[in-house]
């Protein structure tokens, strides 16, 4: 900031900026009658305060770190937390392991309590230290050594308790026995077995190496320090940018992600697993060669590795090695994630395989890869060939030689091949159905068909048909076909229910489905009812921590946000969207959607200037992901472009949203319910604007679209009369007000009170558009109840009370009841200012008519001054409306000779560019 | 945490230092530079002891540092609550110069500088990019300080002495939420200036 610059701004319009609170600040930086260079050098310090900086350390730590006030060094005996230290049992760059035991002799429990070094001590980074070792305390499984407590020590270092594992590392204990490669894999697939567990429980490793993996006396695996590395890594970002990193990686065994920060996943375990086992089976660490390959691990033997598996040769261990190993590790360690294991578990089932001697997944043709291709030409197809991929097509690798094979696996392999021959048969069919000139090939028929020919080939197999059910039941609700998805929807939980429990993740994937349906209905109190009790009876039945509780947070998140519980949305997305950063990979559909969703809750909440970013954000990575040609990228412009507005950029929005609109166009076929979206949006963008033409165009097209594919009544309805309405009102047509609103109170009525939104009904809107057009007394008829239902609902936001005693005052004054409407003008401005700026004006205009009636100059100054005070950061989405009212305000002045308040009234007056003529203040 | 009243010196060595505070708080620049040798001193003196003390209590925080300097060298003198303001300021600004001067050594003697009497233990226990963070920060502080003054103050007081907001208030003599405002800005500011000779 250099304050020689004459753009820069004054130091007073800082500090006044600077008392703001954060929305207020956000609206300052969209405000257009604010300098440019003012907002930027703004917008500026606003980024540099969001970064974390030495100024946000605990200045006790810093000095005691300067000054050399070492905290003392613990000492046998000496007592922490529970527990009493016993002997230093190891020393590290990063922590001091001790064995200890706990204070209460009637516990013989034998602890290893282990102090971490680390100099952020912030407050952030304690309550996320104490947040994280709550979760990794939850993990409990006989591999992993369990962690049972963790805290701060006196002088406030981090320590943590965990189980004292007596072992030696997994490498030196196979080498010790001379284990062959088959034992070292079935050893391995404990390892593996108990990564898959966490990583259900949504907790990473991040540094799996052999000196983590200690095998006891009793020859059991136990995995240390599951997850210390993320909590060590508490302060996440900031640590990046302040250079202060711990540098906590093993690099040798660091995944490349790992080592480019780049984002952390369950894949990264895999990779970890991976190099465990590549040192377990050659000896040698993995090493990447030329170009990115990983060097292929047989190559890497020596005659030593070979007699520590009890084989006479190197030879011999690589042609064990070669093919199938080769072919797992390599897939194991491959560079990009998404193309590893997608888990620990498949890790261990192919690895489970080559020990049965079937063929591994890593070598067959990975079929899925290759049809992509082809699959994306067939958008519906796309979903149903994906549907029977992912649900049942398991088994389409499965070799002959596997199922000829007598014993007990045979009747799995063949199980398998079955549902392979079914589902191939099942899209081949699809298929047919789709091709050129088949008679079905209208999406409706083709879904219609396809729901039968589920019925048909698996009535017999509930876990396919289920599956299925599902997917067709969100392409029904895609082509807002809501009654048999619905219908379907309830099917597929109904089954999923009684063959699995309510424990079960295709159970949970069914209820959060079916609540999007609901969300579709506009029964958004409905369906969050149901989808939390669902919820709840997934957590008592002790459901997974995955995707699909993942997925129900984030759907009941929305619909809270739908029915205006923003609060519980808020906290409802957050937890979705922690979980989906921790489990899902970084461009995983789900933990794109999730995000999406959350920015909205953010929005919902308030805090649009955070929901604008994080919507920026995913809408570059849903474009990464699935290009620009793409409904997601569609929605994902939507929600941004109504953010865009809020802040004041319609511009900015109204350029999303034709983008969204050329993006839908080429690739809907009919009326989409995202479509409408659009439209509606570009209407608020365009009124927002000031050009309340284009709102009321863009308005009816919203109606048309929702009108093809809902039934009323919808909220969606009556949202989109009342913006016809409001497109009216501007356009100072306000006969088409009165109708548009009375249109949009009739859904209202005919809605279930649960799901009304709003304290404002569209009838007080109605009246509003009365006064305006001269009927008084209908005007009056409407505002009395208007203004009562505001001051009896207490969850009605504070301003809506001053808007509608405001709106009361126009129409007494223009009946001609002065007293009254002085009265109700003036309680409105004892009220907590109205949220917008044309109600903020209103009863400052209608005590400056009254004033001016009794030409009582000072009382109109006294009105006009305060209506150039009002705050700059008030929004605005009446532009024309507002730019009337300071017109009229101006005219007032002009009439009692102040043309020095008239030019200031003008100037802020601002553009409005209305179609029809600026509607004419009463007689 | 340490220092108590039987610790500070018996020479009552108040008056001369409450006639220096005194000027210096009303703008004689000589007295000023004559009283930050003498805080500093006395703060440096404490920390030695502080540290070579076989405490307890080993934590060393600098606001408790300040008030035992403060009670070392005015005793139970009964200073004029706007002196007192003036003292904290002052010794905020020593405390950063301590804090400083030791980030800078710290630095000097991993490049080999010169041979350097260590005064104090020399411990590992900061990451040299902190050092270098620091010493940045107080850069940034610097350049702050010829257009705001205010801003320079309260971030030595909340941060190099790690007074509370309520303390700092009632040093600098404004209201809280004046000092939170100014933390805020201080901090956006100086976090802009880094950001920009990174």
């Amino acid at each position: 900031m250099n304050p020689a610059d004459p753009d820069a701004p004054p130091a007073e319009w800082l500090d006044a900026w600077f008392d703001l609170d954060a929305e207020a600040q956000a609206r300052v930086l969209a405000d257009p009658a604010v300098p440019a260079a003012w907002r930027s050098a703004a917008a500026r310090l606003q980024a540099a305060a969001e970064r974390v900086g030495v100024l946000d350390r605990d200045p006790t730590a810093v000095a005691e770190g300067l000054l050399g006030a070492a905290p003392p060094m613990p000492k046998a005996g000496d007592s922490v937390g529970r527990y009493f230290l016993e002997a230093l049992i190891g020393q590290g760059g990063m922590a001091t392991v001790w064995s200890a035991r706990h204070q209460d002799p009637q516990l013989p429990q034998r602890v290893a309590v282990k102090f971490l070094r680390t100099t952020l001590f912030t407050p952030e980074w304690r309550e996320r230290f104490l947040r994280e070792q709550r979760i990794l305390a939850r993990l409990n499984h006989p591999c992993i050594s369990r962690l049972f407590d963790a805290g701060l020590d006196r002088s406030g270092a981090p320590y943590i308790a965990m189980e004292l594992i007596d072992g030696e590392p997994i490498g030196a204990w196979c080498d010790a026995r001379g284990l062959d490669c088959a034992a070292r894999v079935r050893l391995f697939l404990k390892v593996c077995a108990a990564v898959a567990y966490a990583h259900r429980n949504l907790v990473v490793h991040r540094d799996l190496k052999p000196g983590n993996v200690l095998v006891g006396n009793d020859g059991e695996p136990h995995l240390l320090d599951f997850g210390i590395a993320k909590l060590l890594d508490a302060t996440g970002a900031e640590r990046d940018r302040t250079g202060t990193g711990l540098h906590l990686l093993t690099p040798a065994y660091a995944a490349p992600e790992q080592l480019a920060q780049g984002d952390i996943t369950t894949a990264t375990d895999v990779y970890g697993l991976g190099a465990l086992l590549h040192e377990l089976l050659t000896a040698a660490r993995p090493q990447q060669a030329e170009g990115g390959w990983l060097q292929r691990p047989s190559s890497r033997v020596d005659a030593s590795a070979a007699a520590q598996r009890g084989l006479h040769s190197a030879a011999a261990l690589r042609a064990l090695l070669r093919g199938d190993l080769d072919a797992i590790l390599e897939r194991a360690l491959r560079r990009e994630p998404e193309l590893r294991y997608a888990s620990a578990h498949e890790f261990g089932e192919d690895l489970e395989r080559w020990l049965r001697q079937e063929t591994v997944r890593a070598r067959a043709d990975n079929w899925r890869y290759r049809s992509g291709k082809f699959v994306r030409r067939h958008r519906l197809a796309l979903a149903l060939v994906l549907a029977a991929v992912r649900g049942l097509a398991m088994a389409t690798v499965v070799s002959v030689r596997a199922s000829l094979r007598a014993d007990r696996a045979a009747a799995a392999a063949v199980q398998e091949a079955e549902r392979a021959r079914r589902s191939r048969d099942f899209v081949l069919a699809l298929l047919q159905d789709l091709r050129p000139g088949a008679s079905s090939r209208t999406p409706e028929r083709l879904l219609d068909r396809a729901a039968a020919r589920i019925e048909q080939q698996f009535g017999d197999d509930p876990e396919s048909r289920i599956e299925l059910q599902l997917v067709l039941g969100e392409l029904e609700r895609g082509y807002s076909r809501l009654a048999p998805s619905r219908s379907l929807l309830e099917r597929a939980s109904a089954a999923a229910r009684a063959h699995q429990g309510t424990a079960a993740p295709l159970w949970l994937r069914a209820e959060s489905s079916l609540a999007h349906t609901a969300f579709r209905e506009g029964a958004y109190r409905e369906g969050a009812s149901r989808l939390h009790a669902a919820l709840a009876e997934y957590d008592r039945a002790g459901g997974e921590f995955g995707a699909a509780r993942i997925s129900a947070l984030s759907r009941l998140g929305q619909l809270r946000n739908h029915a205006e519980d923003s609060r519980a949305a808020l906290a409802l997305h957050t937890e979705a969207d922690t979980a989906a950063r921790r489990l899902l990979a970084a461009d995983d559909p789900l933990r794109l959607e999730v995000r999406e969703l959350y920015g909205e809750a953010l929005a919902g909440d308030g805090q649009n200037a955070a929901a604008r970013a994080v919507l920026r954000e995913n809408l570059a990575a849903l474009r990464a992901r699935y290009g620009d040609r793409d409904l997601t990228v569609v929605s994902a412009l939507e929600s941004l472009a109504l953010r865009e507005t809020e802040a004041g950029a319609p511009q900015a929005a109204i350029a999303l949203l034709l983008e969204a609109r050329g993006i839908a166009t080429s690739i809907l076929d009919g009326p989409h319910v995202i479509a409408g979206y659009v439209e509606n949006s570009l209407g608020f963008a365009a009124l927002k604007a000031g050009d309340p033409a284009q709102a009321a165009q863009a308005f009816e097209r919203a109606l048309a679209i929702f009108a093809a594919l809902l039934t009323p009544p919808h909220p969606l309805l009556e949202a989109t009369h009342a913006n016809r309405g409001e497109a009216a009102l501007e356009r100072g047509d306000f006969a088409a007000a009165a109708t548009a609103f009375a249109a949009a109170q009739a859904q209202r009525d005919a809605l279930d009170p649960q799901s009304r939104r709003g304290a404002f009904a569209p009838s007080c809107l109605a009246g509003e558009a009365h006064a305006r057009s001269g009927d008084a007394v209908r005007a009056l008829a409407l505002l009395e109840p208007c203004v009562a239902a505001v001051q009896r609902r207490t969850s009605a936001a504070p301003g809506q009370l001053a808007t509608a005693l405001a709106l009361r005052a126009e129409a007494e004054w223009r009946a001609g009841r002065t007293a009254a409407a002085q009265a109700s003008a003036l309680q409105a401005l004892a009220s907590p200012l109205a949220d917008t700026r044309h109600a903020a004006l209103l009863p400052l205009r209608v005590l400056a008519e009254i004033s001016l009636a009794k030409r009582d100059a000072a009382g109109v100054r006294k009105r006009i001054d305060a209506a150039l005070g009002l705050p700059p950061g008030l929004p605005q989405p009446r532009p024309c409306d507002t730019a009337w009212q300071l017109s009229r305000l101006a005219a007032i002045s002009v009439q009692l000779g102040d043309t020095a308040r008239a030019a200031a009234l003008r100037n802020a007056a601002g553009s409005c560019n209305p179609a029809a003529p600026l509607p004419q203040p009463p007689q | 945490m340490g220092s108590s009243k039987g610790d500070h010196e018996a020479s009552a060595p108040g008056s001369d230092i409450t006639g220096l505070l005194g000027r210096a708080g009303a703008g004689d620049a000589d007295a000023a530079n004559r009283l930050l040798p003498l805080i500093y001193a006395r703060l440096k003196e404490l920390a030695r002891r502080q540290l070579g003390r076989e405490s307890d209590s080993p934590s060393l925080a600098t606001t408790a540092l300040v008030h035992d300097a403060y009670l070392s060298l005015f005793g139970d003198a009964d200073l004029a609550w706007r002196d007192r303001g003036h003292f904290f300021a002052y010794a905020a600004r020593a405390m950063r110069s301590i804090l400083i001067d030791r980030a800078r050594h710290r630095m000097r003697s991993k490049r080999g500088g010169g041979a350097q009497r260590v005064e104090l233990p020399e411990q590992e226990l900061v990451a040299d990019d902190e050092c270098l963070e620091l010493l940045a920060m107080d850069q940034a502080l610097t350049a702050l300080g010829t257009t705001h003054p205010r801003l320079v103050q309260v971030v030595e007081l909340r941060f190099f002495a790690g007074l509370s907001v309520e303390d700092a208030a009632k040093a600098l003599d404004v209201d809280t939420r004046t000092i939170e405002r100014d933390w805020r800005k201080a901090r956006a500011l100086i976090h802009d200036a880094m950001g920009a000779s990174t």
